[in-house]
C-alpha cells in the first residue's frame, strides 16, 4: 500500500466534479470518505497510511504509461461505474501516487489547505451519504437496471447453492442440526452423526415386556405407532444385544393378503452406524411431531427411518406408501 | 488501450470467480463421495437385507474384536456372515491376516432369525492398524444373497 499524504490526495480528487445529481457517485462516496478519512487519521497521528510506496508494484508502472488527464478521467469514471469490477482500492492508491508525484513536480507545493479540503468534503459531500445509497446497497440506483444487481456471478452462485445444499445437508428444520444427518446414495441409507450426537448410557436397557398386544412394550410410546392397516397381525419378536446397541424387532403379518410389517427399534449404546438397505428411488422426507421420517422403497417393501435421540427406528414392510404413512401419522407425538 | 486492458482484467476476475466457485462446488461433494468409497458399498438393493453394520473394536493389548449385527426382511433359514477378513495394514497395503468362515467357525451363521449379531476376537499386535471385511448372508426358501462390507480401521 502507498505512503499518500492527505495533501496530495484531495487536490486530485476534489477537483474531479462528481456529479452531486447521480446517487451512484455519492455511493462511491463511501470509498473516498474511507480514502480520506483513513489518510487524515493516519496524518493526524504524524504519518503517513502506511510506509511503503507503490513503485516496484508491476500496476505502478502500468498506470505509469497513462497520461495525467486519462488517469484523472479514470478515476472519475470509477466513481460513476456501480459494478465491482471497477478500480480496487490498491488500484486507486497506485493513480493517486502516480498523481501526486507528477502534481508534486509541476505544482508549487503548499499550495492546498489541507483544512479547506477537509471541511469542503465534509460540508459538500459527507451530508449525502445519509441522502443516498451506500456502495454496498445499489439496488435503488435507477440508472442501473434491476437485474444487473443480481449479476451473473451472483445468480449462478444462487442457482448452485440452491442445487449443492440440498445434497450435502439432508438436515431439516425438524431435524436438531447438530445431531444426526441422513445420508444415502442409490443403495443405502445412513446416519452420520455428531460425536456430540447422543448422550449414551452403557446401563440403559430397553424395559421391554411384550404381551399380545404391541401397544403394550414398554418402550417411549412416541416411538411405535398404535394403527396397523387390516389384517396385520403381530407373530413374533426378536431382540438381540452387543456392545454397541440393543434392538427389538417387531413383526407383523397379514397372512391372508402374504404381507408383513416390522418396526426395529435399536437403541444406540456407541456411535453405530448401520446401513440400510434401498433401491434407487428417491429418498421422501415425510416430517410428523417434529420428527423426519425418511421413506425409501427397497425393491419389493417400503421403509421409514428415523431417529429419536439415542433411538434409531424403522418400519418396514409390504406394504403401500400411504399405508406407511399413515402408520405413521397414528405415532403419538412426545 | 486502457480501456481495453481493464476489461480484459475484469473477464479474467470473473472467469476466476467461477473457477473458484465450481472448485468449491465439486469440493464440497468429496466427503459424500469419500463415505461411500470408504465403506464399499454393493450397488444393488436386497430382496433379503434390511440393514446391517459392523465395526472393528481394540480391546487393548493389541487385542482386537469384531462385532457385526444383520437384519433381514423376513425369517431368514440362515443369517449371519458366511466370511470375515481380518487385514492388518503394512505400509500402504492390507494384508489379510484372519479368515472365518461359515464352515470352520459355523457359530457365525444362525437359523431361523430375522436378526443376528456376532462377536469374533483376534489377538493383533499393538499399534498395528486393523480393519475387517465381512461377507454378510442371507438364505430362505428363494435362495441365498450375499453383502461385502468393509469395516473403519482401528489402532490395536
Amino acid at each position: 500500500m502507498p505512503a499518500l499524504p492527505l495533501e496530495h490526495i484531495l487536490p486530485i480528487l476534489l477537483p474531479l466534479n462528481f456529479d452531486k445529481n447521480k446517487k451512484i457517485v455519492y455511493s462511491k462516496i463511501d470509498n473516498l470518505f474511507c480514502l480520506i478519512y483513513k489518510c487524515k487519521f493516519f496524518r493526524k497521528k504524524g504519518g503517513y497510511l502506511l510506509s511503503q510506496t507503490n513503485k516496484h508494484n508491476p500496476k505502478y508502472t502500468y498506470f505509469s504509461n497513462f497520461s495525467t488527464t486519462e488517469l484523472e478521467n479514470l478515476l472519475a469514471a470509477d466513481f460513476h461505474i456501480s459494478d465491482i469490477t471497477s478500480l480496487s482500492i490498491e488500484d486507486l492508491y497506485i493513480i493517486l501516487e502516480i498523481l501526486s508525484s507528477r502534481k508534486k513536480n509541476s505544482d508549487p507545493p503548499n499550495d492546498f489547505s489541507i483544512d479547506s479540503g477537509w471541511n469542503s468534503f465534509k460540508n459538500d459531500y459527507l451530508p449525502l451519504l445519509s441522502e443516498y445509497p451506500s456502495i454496498f446497497d445499489l439496488s435503488n440506483n435507477p440508472k442501473q437496471p434491476k437485474f444487473t444487481i443480481l449479476s451473473f456471478r451472483s445468480i449462478a452462485a444462487i442457482i448452485i447453492s440452491l442445487l449443492i445444499i440440498p445434497s450435502m445437508l439432508t438436515i431439516t428444520p425438524a431435524q436438531n442440526i447438530f445431531l444426526h444427518i441422513a445420508n444415502w446414495t442409490k443403495e443405502t441409507f445412513w446416519f452420520s452423526n455428531t460425536p456430540d450426537a447422543n448422550e449414551y448410557n452403557d446401563n440403559t436397557t430397553l424395559n421391554i415386556d411384550i404381551e399380545n398386544d404391541f401397544n403394550h412394550v414398554k418402550i417411549p410410546p412416541n416411538l411405535l405407532p398404535t394403527w396397523m392397516p387390516d389384517g396385520f397381525q403381530f407373530k413374533y419378536d426378536e431382540k438381540i444385544e452387543n456392545s454397541g446397541q440393543e434392538v427389538l424387532i417387531l413383526f407383523f403379518e397379514n397372512s391372508s393378503a402374504d404381507s408383513f410389517i416390522s418396526i426395529t427399534i435399536s437403541y444406540l449404546f456407541s456411535d453405530v452406524s448401520k446401513i440400510y438397505e434401498k433401491d434407487n428411488t428417491d429418498v421422501i422426507i415425510y416430517q410428523q411431531n417434529n420428527t423426519d421420517y425418511y421413506i425409501m422403497n427397497n425393491i419389493d417393501t417400503v421403509t421409514a427411518i428415523w431417529k429419536n435421540n439415542s433411538f434409531e427406528c424403522q418400519i418396514d414392510g409390504s406394504i403401500t406408501k400411504e399405508e406407511l404413512k399413515k402408520i405413521i401419522d397414528s405415532i403419538p407425538s412426545e | 488501450m486502457g480501456k481495453k486492458s481493464f476489461k480484459g482484467d475484469s473477464i479474467m476476475k470473473r472467469t476466476f470467480a467461477y473457477f473458484i466457485t465450481l472448485i468449491i462446488a465439486l469440493a464440497s461433494l468429496l466427503p459424500a463421495t469419500a463415505f461411500a468409497a470408504n465403506q464399499e458399498f454393493e450397488p444393488y438393493a436386497s430382496t433379503y437385507f434390511t440393514s446391517y453394520n459392523a465395526e472393528v473394536i481394540s480391546e487393548g493389548d493389541g487385542d482386537i474384536s469384531i462385532e457385526y449385527t444383520v437384519q433381514a426382511k423376513t425369517k431368514m433359514l440362515e443369517l449371519g456372515a458366511s466370511k470375515v477378513v481380518i487385514q492388518e495394514k503394512s505400509g500402504s497395503t492390507w494384508d489379510d491376516v484372519k479368515t472365518y468362515s461359515k464352515s470352520t467357525t459355523p457359530s457365525m451363521i444362525a437359523e431361523n432369525r430375522t436378526i443376528f449379531t456376532k462377536t469374533l476376537s483376534y489377538s493383533g499386535d499393538s499399534n498395528k492398524e486393523y480393519r475387517a471385511i465381512i461377507t454378510f448372508y442371507a438364505k430362505n426358501s428363494a435362495g441365498t444373497s450375499t453383502r461385502t462390507y468393509t469395516t473403519d480401521s482401528i489402532t490395536a
